[in-house]
């Protein structure tokens, strides 16, 4: 939290004093003046940012508008506004990003490996907000980011989606617990086990050891969890979230990095009737666009790299990828991968998208409102509308350009990283 | 069994042959023979305990309890007085402690030991009990390691002479990296949460019952903020009291959730290279009011840990107060120890200064009366 | 107008006809006597731009430039280029360890090394510096050294190292940062030693030769140095810190080869690129260079942290060139809050002279490096010297490259358009004159960033794929049912 006491008195010398701007969505003046905490170390409530452009992400674009939040809100937003010292000026504003696959605190002890299939253990018991890529993730634009259980089980749990900064616990971070069922197959869920050929000693003398068993567990899974629901003697822990995911009330989101795991994945969704399926890291989903098309299901990005190499299972993604899926008309979001180095980061990944020939709206779409809406999170995040969480992303210049750079973040009305710095 | 124990430590002090009117000074300490059944102590300053400081205070010692405490108090006739020129303290208490050897404080079978008594574990004749009760520790929980989600029940002793002075204390969990073992069920967060969700939550039996009730407290075994934020939430959903066990940089972010919690802290033992971002997250509890206390694993450097706080700028009374009164509060035997008040336990310290002051000498220990440390003995 | 147009229309088959097209690096030069690029807009420098300009190359130079209306085109001469592209000097890299099989070696003092033994040219850097635009490298021994191989200025076009090269035996790499397994204290006795060495062999070889001895001499001559011409001859010592009287008695030629490039360093005749790995070691490397008389031919090569010694290294007039993040990030030791400087804007405020480099990386090249620092705060001609004509006159050749001058190289960019854009690609590249890079023939290129395979690798296509529907119809068994 940076906020300036400076900044603060400055705030009060302006909306007290008479070249206060026009009141704006019926929020009265005092309100901002009793909002303003000069003499103490009390955050800021009340704050304007005017713009040269306001990307909403939503489609529309404001030029030369402002966008006043007041308790963590956005209160007014339109054309003009109010200028003077307090008024805070930016290149650009658009949405916090969103990250779906940040995989920021991410450690061993978030996936429960007593069992390959824990459809019921959950995220939000495990996720550590004291890690410091949390940090990170938030200077660099990301407000709003799911976190899901490490991949090494086939079903690893509920992920949970959380606010990157603000009280480290889970009632103040998140945004919604248990809002996807998250799975894996491919190499990792496989890639701890072992057979036993004398006496097991370790719980990782098991199923699966190959990607066929892995494809198999998920579908025992998912059968045992239609068994469980027509006869309640045979239920057991996670066939609630199972059936969940089967009725299509919980998005079940999969790692599937390759073709070959694209296809097991689009496989159980065919065969299971899993109406809402996400499919995270999907780098090779250009292989076979039409398949990911026909299948309804939406994908998550892994970050570009210049050889066209991603992390999960060598798969191979070319810059193109995103270009190629929104002309199918498949739903995408981006994704940072919670990368420590700054070019890697979220904010960058629309730049090597467009690069690669996708058009800005989709870009801008991609890292903002899609995610939102792929987690049924947008009633609060991932555009700019009064009334929507003030996550802000504020921008040097038209974003995505490689001569931009994110320079101030506001998460719920706090200002996190200060563009005046 | 704990019945059993308290009644042979009682039949003890008065099997003992009357103390001889021997009166011997050694480094200014007026001491006598520990055993007499009435006794005092005058000190020049008396640390009651609970905020009050007595200037030439005396303490009446009968019975192995404390039977007067006062200014100017009138001694019966043939009472022994020994005089002390210095401060006269309670003895320390630890809500956390290693006294156990580490093979009867780790049961690799199971992770959840719900039934298992660290009492039964207890030897007071090893030389850890024997160091800490030199030391001035004269209370003890005695807690189990943090590597299985539910650890057992602690017991509260005396590090001199046996006596268990709470059975069934507390409800050891823990929260940590430790519990999520990566060799069997659970190996994660997820999974020792839900567990204890499970156990503690509506319906719960048994100790769980108990713990949820808040008949009988809990010490929550978390090391990182992570685990202190796992820990609290658990905490305020199943309405538990207690400590947290180790937590040391839960004051850097995390004083309000703890203030809301209700939950002490019992920082682990540190000694004196410990960073500055951790000292000052310590201090930050400690500036909050909110209470704390220390983990006993080296006796010889138990006081260190609450000398570090001071130096780093924390109030020395506060300080020492939460290693006495506080901790005993956070062990469940307030009533017993930790404060030198009418009924409770002679557990006596004569230091030649401030104890937080590191150049004072810890000069005699008397547990219950007796004087097991110090004195002409030495 | 029109013959314009038509021109525009047939870029690929006058390529073709007029200059033989090499595709890779690795392609061999076609010596294109004359040749003339238009464009629509040509950005000579940071500071100066044409628009719909035209330049006449001749024998690998650049012989006239300016408006379209203005230049007279020579008759016999190819026409590239086209009124959609920009024209744009090649990029400099100031300082690279790539290229190289292995830019390390284990020997502490090894300036009798040569990188050309090393360079690989058809190591996929030099492809990726073509598709980037860095037409000029200063090949550098790794930093995990102390006093390194000779260096080279190279073009990554060529099959061999000698085509490649621009300046052989150039610029000697030394390092003041620890080498593996070397503490701080031993990495400066090390440096100080090479030299305390050098005058001590100096000393020994000088006396020997008084007492009538030519031990050196035979030494070179058993080794099969080059004895002849200058070498025959001795000279006395040069430099201005420190000499040993009578190296005149001593022909050039029989100087230890280990010792000699040392010697030249000494002898302020050579450059210096001196890695340091923290501020700490700036004092050290400007200690080194002044005591042994080559801190005006030093350039400091810098980690990002190295930002706290801009003071000590402005007073010491030298100019650095930049390695690493642009962004250098601290942890506060208490709080464990981390706090970001923006390091090219620190040099920029202290008035250092400073040129960006690839962070050694190709996803980082220069036009990137050079937008980054712009979204940063730099102002866009600072960014765009930092690329070009900075690091051309770190390496002594800001007569020949780094911006498109008459009588410079033509070592010419076609872009698509802003060369700080994320949009813009590389087109075409000419290196003195050849054209070396042809983005419409990048088949690797074309693998990155528009996912198609080169041939044999594999099907690609999209319409070779079957549905969901038809994988369920092959999976009947149902074995999750039957369990």
């Amino acid at each position: 939290m940076i906020v300036s006491t400076l900044a603060a008195a400055c705030a009060a010398v302006l909306f007290s004093g008479p070249v206060a701007g026009p009141v704006i969505g019926g929020v009265a003046t005092d309100d901002y003046i009793n909002g303003v905490a000069s003499d103490d170390q009390e955050t800021k409530r009340s704050w304007t940012i005017s713009a040269d452009a306001i990307y909403t992400a939503d489609g529309s674009v404001i030029e030369n508008g402002f966008i006043r939040v007041q308790d963590g809100k956005i209160v007014a937003m339109g054309p003009g506004g109010p200028s003077g010292g307090d008024v805070i000026r930016v290149g650009a504003i658009t949405p916090g990003l969103i990250d779906l696959s940040l995989r920021v605190a991410a450690s061993w002890n978030t996936v429960e490996q007593g069992s390959e299939v824990t459809a019921n253990m959950r995220m939000a018991d495990a996720v550590d907000l004291f890690d410091e890529d949390w940090q990170r993730a938030l200077r660099g634009g990301v407000t709003t980011a799911l976190a899901t259980p490490l991949d090494r089980n086939v079903i690893g749990g509920l992920g949970v989606a959380l606010k990157t900064g603000g009280e480290p616990t889970i009632e103040a971070r998140q945004v919604a617990a248990d809002v996807v069922l998250r799975g894996c197959v491919g190499s990792l869920p496989s890639s701890g086990n072992r057979p036993a050929f004398q006496r097991p000693n370790s719980i990782f003398n098991r199923r699966p050891t190959t990607r066929m068993g892995v494809e198999w567990e998920a579908r025992k899974a998912f059968y045992d969890a239609m068994v469980a629901a027509a006869d309640e003697s045979k239920s057991f822990p996670g066939a609630e979230q199972l059936q969940a995911a089967m009725a299509g009330e919980l998005p079940f989101m999969v790692q599937a990095a390759t073709t070959q795991d694209i296809r097991t994945t689009l496989f159980l969704k065919d065969e299971f009737g899993i109406p809402n399926l996400i499919l995270d890291s999907a780098a090779e989903a250009w292989k076979e666009p039409q398949m990911v098309q026909r299948s309804g299901a939406s994908v998550v990005l892994p970050p570009f790299t210049w050889d066209g190499r991603t992390d999960v299972d060598g798969a191979a993604m070319p810059w193109n990828t995103a270009a190629g899926l929104a002309e199918l008309g498949v739903t995408f979001a981006l994704s940072g991968h919670g990368s420590s180095e700054p070019d890697q980061r979220l904010s960058m990944q629309p730049l090597y998208a467009m690069r690669g020939g996708l058009d800005f709206d989709t870009a801008l779409a991609s890292v903002t409102r899609v995610p939102a809406e792929m987690i049924g999170i947008s009633d609060r995040v991932g555009t700019l509308a009064i009334g929507k969480d003030a996550d802000l992303c504020l921008w040097s210049g038209v974003p995505f350009e490689a001569t931009s750079a994110v320079v101030g973040v506001m998460l719920e009305g706090d200002l996190v990283v200060d563009p005046r710095d | 069994m704990h019945a059993t124990l308290i009644g042979l430590a009682l039949a003890l002090a008065p099997g003992l042959p009357d103390a001889p009117e021997s009166v011997a000074t050694t480094n200014g300490v007026v001491v006598n023979g520990a055993a007499a059944p009435v006794f005092a102590i005058k000190a020049t300053t008396v640390v009651v305990g609970d905020g009050n400081v007595l200037e030439n205070g005396i303490v009446v010692i009968e019975g192995g309890r404390i039977r007067d405490v006062g200014v100017g108090l009138t001694l019966p006739e043939g009472t022994n007085l020994v005089e002390h020129d210095g401060v006269l303290t309670a003895g320390m208490v630890a809500p956390q402690s290693n006294l156990l050897p580490a093979s009867e404080r780790t049961d690799s079978t199971r992770p959840f030991l719900e039934g298992a008594e660290l009492r039964f574990g207890f030897d007071p004749q090893t030389q850890a009990c024997e160091q800490a009760a030199a030391a001035g520790i004269t209370t003890a929980v005695l807690t189990p390691a943090a590597s299985n989600v539910v650890g057992g029940l602690t017991a509260v002793v005396k590090t001199h002479g046996g006596k268990v002075v709470k059975g069934k204390a507390h409800l050891a969990l823990s929260v940590n990296a430790a519990a999520a073992n990566t060799d069997r069920y659970p190996t994660s967060y997820s999974g020792v949460i839900a567990e204890l969700d499970a156990r503690l939550g509506e319906g719960a039996e048994g100790v769980y019952a108990e713990a949820r009730s808040g008949a009988l407290p809990v010490l929550i075994a978390a090391t990182t903020e992570a685990d202190a934020q796992r820990a609290m939430a658990l905490a305020k959903r199943h309405g538990l009291r207690g400590a947290l066990l180790g937590a040391r940089r839960v004051g850097e972010q995390q004083v309000e959730s703890l203030r809301s919690s209700g939950l002490a802290v019992v920082f682990d033992s540190f000694g004196p290279g410990l960073g500055e971002r951790s000292i000052n997250a310590m201090l930050a509890v400690v500036e909050a009011g909110l209470p704390f206390a220390f983990e006993l694993t080296d006796a010889t450097r138990f006081r260190f840990d609450g000398a570090a706080l001071v130096r780093a700028g924390a109030d020395a009374d506060t300080v020492w107060k939460a290693m006495t009164s506080g901790a005993a509060a956070i062990a469940g035997v307030g009533d017993r120890v930790g404060t030198l008040r009418r009924g409770l336990d002679a557990d006596l310290l004569l230091w030649s200064g401030h104890p937080l002051d590191l150049t004072s000498v810890l000069e005699a220990v008397y547990v219950g009366g007796e004087r097991v440390h110090g004195g002409d003995d030495q | 107008m029109n013959h314009r147009t038509s021109r525009q229309a047939g870029i690929g088959s006058r390529l073709f006809t007029g200059i033989a097209f090499a595709a890779v690096a690795t392609a061999p030069f076609a010596q294109a006597d004359k040749l003339v690029i238009e464009a629509g807009r040509i950005i000579q420098n940071s500071g100066t731009e044409i628009e719909n300009g035209v330049i006449v190359v001749e024998d690998g130079r650049i012989v006239a430039i300016g408006p379209a209306a203005e230049v007279e085109k020579p008759w016999d001469a190819p026409v590239v280029g086209g009124p959609e592209l920009v024209a744009f000097p090649g990029f400099i890299e100031a300082h690279s360890n790539r290229g190289m099989d292995r830019p390390n070696e284990n020997i502490d003092v090894a300036p009798f090394l040569d990188v050309r033994d090393s360079i690989d040219p058809i190591n996929l850097y030099f492809e990726d510096c073509l598709r980037w635009g860095v037409t000029t490298i200063n090949v550098q021994q790794g930093n995990d050294t102390v006093v390194a191989a000779k260096g080279r200025i190279v073009h990554p076009t060529g099959m061999t190292v000698e085509e490649m090269t621009v300046r052989p035996n150039y610029g000697l790499k030394l390092s003041a940062a620890p080498k593996r397994g070397n503490s701080r204290a031993t990495q400066a006795q090390a440096l100080r030693g090479a030299f305390g060495d050098l005058q001590r062999y100096l000393e020994d070889v000088v006396a020997d030769a008084r007492q009538g001895g030519d031990l050196a001499r035979r030494e070179a001559l058993y080794q099969g140095r080059d004895m002849e011409g200058e070498k025959a001859k001795g000279r006395a010592m040069g430099g201005s810190t420190w000499k040993v009287d009578g190296l005149e008695l001593i022909p050039r030629g029989a100087i230890d080869e280990q010792q000699e490039p040392l010697l030249e360093l000494v002898e302020g005749r050579y450059d210096a690129f001196v890695w340091c790995g923290s501020p700490r070691d700036v004092h050290l490397a400007i200690d080194i260079a002044t005591q042994n008389g080559f801190l005006d031919r030093t350039t400091l090569v810098l980690d990002s942290s190295c930002w706290k010694a801009a003071d000590v290294i402005a007073a010491a007039g030298l100019d650095v060139i930049l390695q690493g993040s642009q962004m250098d990030t601290e942890t506060d030791p208490v709080t464990g809050e981390e706090t970001e400087t923006f390091v090219p804007g620190v040099f920029a405020e202290k008035g250092i002279t400073f040129a960006l480099s690839s962070e050694n990386a190709s996803s980082n090249s220069l036009w990137f490096q050079a937008a980054r620092a712009v979204a940063h705060g730099l102002d866009r001609a600072a960014a765009l010297d930092a690329v070009t004509t900075t690091p051309a006159a770190i390496l002594g050749l800001g007569d020949q490259v780094g911006s498109l001058e008459v009588g410079k190289l033509a070592d010419i960019l076609l872009l698509s358009g802003d060369p700080l854009s994320s949009q813009s690609w590389v087109e075409h590249a000419f290196i003195e004159g050849n054209h070396v890079y042809d983005r419409s023939k990048d088949v690797r290129n074309k693998y990155i960033f528009e996912g198609q395979q080169p041939l044999g690798a594999g099907s690609a296509s999209p319409q070779g794929v079957e549905s969901v529907g038809v994988v369920e119809e092959s999976n009947d068994d149902e074995d999750a049912e039957e369990k």
